[in-house]
This record gives structure tokens, C-alpha cells and sequence, in this order.
């Protein structure tokens, strides 16, 4: 009797609960929240979009405008103004993308909430493209402070064009001195871009000034492809100082725009561009989510190894042999949408791969760049590369003119499917 | 090339690859296509000089992307192929072509 009671109960139950479970199964949208609108998060966003039915998507950017970080040292060369580095988020809220333009303060893991500035939202899966932060203690005398007469330029944003008006005051026998950071770092090759940029605009100016870029590191990306264009299109202008042979920065006297050497040698300068280490952007850090410098992830769901459902693209991240750029943060969240889109609707996941094309100026029509494809290792448990390959040593302008105009064109193609409709 | 002995090709390696299993791996040939998109555009409708993948019928798809791996220039798709075997050319055509039509 009881047993038949229970039946009817749960059977009745069963009647009058069904077509209510079903009504809010059926309207029910996975929350997922991408923080931060640039590279990595927009190219997530943009694949996420094709389940915007399925999904309530949601970008939290704390900019209205976003100003690229590729493309930026164009603006030092003087061919290129700013504003055309500049996007805004219209065409995502038209295409449907609830945007919020507030800073985050914090990420609850642990009740899966984002404090914002006067608000908190709450989240089902957290995609987080935040980009990096600084080390303020590399150098001594350099700080957090000092960044306002000595711009650093690594942001994107308007910080560039402070720089570039300091270039634009050097005469003849002026002195700039650029000093890269140690690996790992956002844009590997873009110090000795940098450099490139500003004997271009230097040249076009007929100013013969000298720069200097100061290197704690005895190598870098695309370095001879660097030092054969510095060698055809500046000679005497740029010199390159390695570690070995004394390059390192030890401290910095910025009322005298004066740094000295681990030699112990002093050098004072027109401009000088300290570009500081790096580390994962400081909102993952001071949200508790990890304790070192960069985020460990699951390098194909791109989930954060120590909090489930927190994917972490871009900069942030540890990508193994991936650098950081804006390519790789774009690969990157292309993959980790796929896979998050799986790990929702409880599909296998699948097997990410990524490119990387860097591209690099080293004048307004010449380019170069660095290609390569990679995958998970399930070994390591890494993503590895199957191999980097660059543009040839060769000095030939005409390949040269081809590759700066194909990385505008990766340009206009890759921020249209960002920012685009 | 010889459009003859592209075709034979092409069957030769589809023929080949329906005999056998998925890919090992499970690798995301649809993030393979994404990235291309990364340049030719995220619709592959293509920009300027970088051509609509989506225009390409799949013989010109292989055809285009065979022509850039085996000559000898130096361009950024040659080295971006560089990791591509010629039946992974055709393997990737394959699943562009139907996801293509599954799109329409």
C-alpha cells in the first residue's frame, strides 16, 4: 500500500513537475562570461556566437574603445595614426553579446560570481583573456610611478602616442635607448620592431640620432632578419647590446634619463622606453586563482588546472612553446571555444591545434614574419611546436613588400572578426 | 598541373582515407579551417589579395594549396604547409567540403 501511495505521489509529482522541469530545461542558457575584449577574448566570442541561441553570452570589457596592441609601434614610425588601431564593441552588441563596460574587481571561484565596480554577475563558465601586468622590480629606480614620464607602450591604448611625441622632439645626436624585457613576454619581436619604427621615422626625417636597445637576453626572435634590415636600411643607427656583452640594465636615474649597465657603464638618453618584465594579469592573481607567474591550463579546454569551469586565454597563460601574440591569442581562443562548447553540451572533446604568424616591420613595406603550427603533446601534457619557419635571410624587397602588405591584411581580417558584424 | 593527375590524386587518397579510421588523434581539423580564416577572412570570403577559401571549388582548394607547397618561393603560405603531408592537404579539403555543404 505504501509502496503503491508512493507510486501515484511521485507518479502525480512526476505529472505536474515534468512540464515545468521541461520549461525551464528548455529556457535555461548556459552563462558563459568572457573577460576582456581584445585578441583572445573576441576571437572566443566570435566563435561562441554561433551558439548565441544556446548560450547567454556575455563580454565584461572595462574599455569602450580598444586600441591594438599590433600595429602600435607603426604609430613611432610616423605612418600610422592611432585612431586607425582603434575598435569599439557596437557590432557585438548587434550581434547579440550583452556587453558591460566595468572594471572587475574580483572573481569569486567559489561561488562563481565577478565583483564588479558596483555590481556582481554570476557565471556558469568564465572565459578570461585579461592580457598580462608588470613586474615593477627588475630594475631599480623603475616603478610603477616612473611610467608616466617614461611610457611604456605595451598596452595598446593611447600610451604610444606620449612616446611617439617624445620621438618627434629628437634632432641630430639625440640618444634613445630601448630596453627589452627577460622571456616570457607579450610580442617577442616588438622591442626591435620598436627600434625599427623609429630609425624609419628618423630616416624619413633626415635626423641622425643613435639608438641603443639594452638586452638582459643574448638572443631573440627573427634577430637576423632584424640585423640584416638594420644593416640594408639604418646602418650606424641601431645597436643591439647583449647581455654578454654587457647589456643588462641595472638601475635607472630618472631625474637624469640616465641608466647604468651591469658594467657599471652610464649612458643618458633623449628617451628612454624601459619595457618591464611580465607576468599573468594581476585581476587572476589577486582573485586567489594562481600563485606564480603565469596561468597553468589544460591546454585543450584552456580550464585553469587549480578552478574548474575558469578558462584563461592570451597572455596569461603559460602556452608552452606558443609566444604571446596576438595570433596565438586568437588561435587560442578559437580553440577554447570548440572545446567549451563540447565540455557544455557533453561532446568529446576534440584535439585543438593553433597557428601562429607573427609578422614584423622593420620598415613602412618591408616585413618579415615567423610561422608555425601547433598541437597538444599528450606526453607533456603541453602544446608544443611542430616546427617554427621564418621568412628567408635573403634581402629581396620585393618578398619583403608582399609580407608587410599581408600582415595588414591578417590585420583587417583578424580585427573584422573581432570587432566586425 | 595536370588536372588528370590531380584528380587521381585525390580519389587515390579519399578512396585511401575512407578505408581507414578517423584521425588517430581526434585533431580539430575544423580549428585547422578556423585559423585559415584568422588571414582569409572569419566568413573565408577572403580580403584583397588573400583569396575567398570559399569560392574555391575542391579541386581548386587542393590544387591552390598543392601549388604553394611544391613551389619554390618562399611565401607565408608555403612555410604555413610546411607541416602538411599531401594526403592531410586532401584529408583537410575533405572536411571543408562537407562542412561547407552543411552549411548551405
Amino acid at each position: 500500500m505504501n509502496n503503491k501511495r508512493s507510486f501515484i505521489k511521485y507518479f502525480l509529482g512526476g505529472l505536474i513537475g515534468f512540464p515545468l522541469l521541461k520549461g525551464v530545461r528548455a529556457e535555461y542558457k548556459p552563462r558563459v562570461v568572457v573577460i576582456g575584449g581584445g585578441f583572445g577574448g573576441g576571437s572566443c566570442l566570435r566563435y561562441l556566437d554561433s551558439f548565441s541561441d544556446k548560450l547567454d553570452l556575455i563580454l565584461v570589457e572595462k574599455n569602450r574603445n580598444y586600441y591594438t596592441c599590433p600595429f602600435s609601434n607603426y604609430v613611432l614610425g610616423g605612418f600610422r595614426n592611432i585612431d586607425k588601431n582603434k575598435f569599439n564593441y557596437g557590432n557585438l552588441k548587434k550581434r547579440g553579446i550583452n556587453i558591460i563596460n566595468k572594471k572587475v574587481l574580483f572573481i569569486d571561484s567559489d561561488k562563481k560570481k565577478i565583483l564588479l565596480e558596483d555590481t556582481s554577475l554570476s557565471y556558469d563558465w568564465l572565459v578570461l583573456s585579461p592580457g598580462i601586468s608588470f613586474k615593477w622590480d627588475g630594475i631599480e629606480g623603475f616603478n610603477k610611478n616612473q611610467a608616466t614620464n617614461f611610457p611604456i607602450g605595451w598596452s595598446g591604448g593611447r600610451d604610444i602616442t606620449k612616446i611617439f611625441k617624445k620621438v618627434q622632439s629628437l634632432s641630430s645626436g639625440s640618444k634613445v635607448v630601448i630596453v627589452p624585457p627577460d622571456y616570457p613576454y607579450r610580442c617577442p619581436p616588438a622591442p626591435y620592431e620598436r627600434a625599427s619604427m623609429i630609425a624609419y621615422f628618423l630616416k624619413m626625417k633626415k635626423i641622425n640620432a643613435k639608438i641603443l636597445i639594452l638586452d638582459c637576453k643574448d638572443d631573440f626572435t627573427k634577430s637576423k632578419l632584424f640585423f640584416k634590415a638594420w644593416e640594408k636600411l639604418y646602418p650606424d643607427t641601431i645597436e643591439w647590446i647583449p647581455k654578454s656583452m654587457g647589456g643588462k640594465v641595472v638601475r635607472i636615474y630618472p631625474k637624469e634619463n640616465k641608466i647604468i649597465l651591469e658594467s657599471g657603464q652610464k649612458i643618458k638618453a633623449e628617451i628612454l622606453n624601459i619595457i618591464p618584465e611580465q607576468k599573468a594579469s594581476n585581476l587572476i592573481r589577486n582573485s586567489g586563482l594562481i600563485n606564480g607567474d603565469w596561468c597553468r591550463i589544460n591546454p585543450k579546454t584552456f580550464e585553469l588546472k587549480s578552478n574548474k569551469n575558469i578558462h584563461v586565454i592570451g597572455d596569461s597563460i603559460d602556452a608552452g612553446d606558443m609566444p604571446k601574440s596576438a595570433f596565438s591569442a586568437n588561435s587560442q581562443g578559437k580553440a577554447c571555444a570548440e572545446n567549451l562548447i563540447n565540455t557544455i553540451f557533453e561532446k568529446k572533446l576534440s584535439n585543438p591545434v593553433f597557428l601562429n604568424t607573427c609578422y614584423s616591420l622593420a620598415a613602412e613595406t618591408y616585413g618579415f614574419a615567423i610561422s608555425s603550427w601547433y598541437r597538444v603533446s599528450s606526453v607533456d601534457d603541453r602544446i608544443v611546436s611542430l616546427g617554427s619557419k621564418s621568412s628567408p635571410l635573403k634581402w629581396d624587397v620585393a618578398m619583403g613588400e608582399r609580407e608587410a602588405h599581408e600582415s595588414y591584411q591578417w590585420y583587417t581580417s583578424v580585427t573584422d572578426e573581432i570587432f566586425g558584424n | 598541373m595536370n588536372k588528370i593527375l590531380l584528380l587521381l590524386i585525390v580519389f587515390g587518397f579519399s578512396y585511401l582515407y575512407s578505408n581507414t579510421e578517423q584521425a588517430e588523434d581526434n585533431i580539430s581539423f575544423n580549428l585547422i579551417v578556423e585559423n585559415c580564416n584568422s588571414c582569409h577572412g572569419w566568413d573565408a570570403n577572403g580580403i584583397e589579395n588573400l583569396y575567398s577559401i570559399k569560392k574555391l571549388s575542391y579541386e581548386e582548394f587542393i590544387e591552390s594549396l598543392l601549388y604553394y607547397k611544391k613551389n619554390d618561393g618562399n611565401s607565408v603560405m608555403k612555410r604555413i604547409l610546411e607541416v602538411f603531408s599531401y594526403e592531410d592537404i586532401v584529408r583537410l579539403a575533405d572536411f571543408y567540403y562537407i562542412k561547407k555543404k552543411s552549411e548551405q
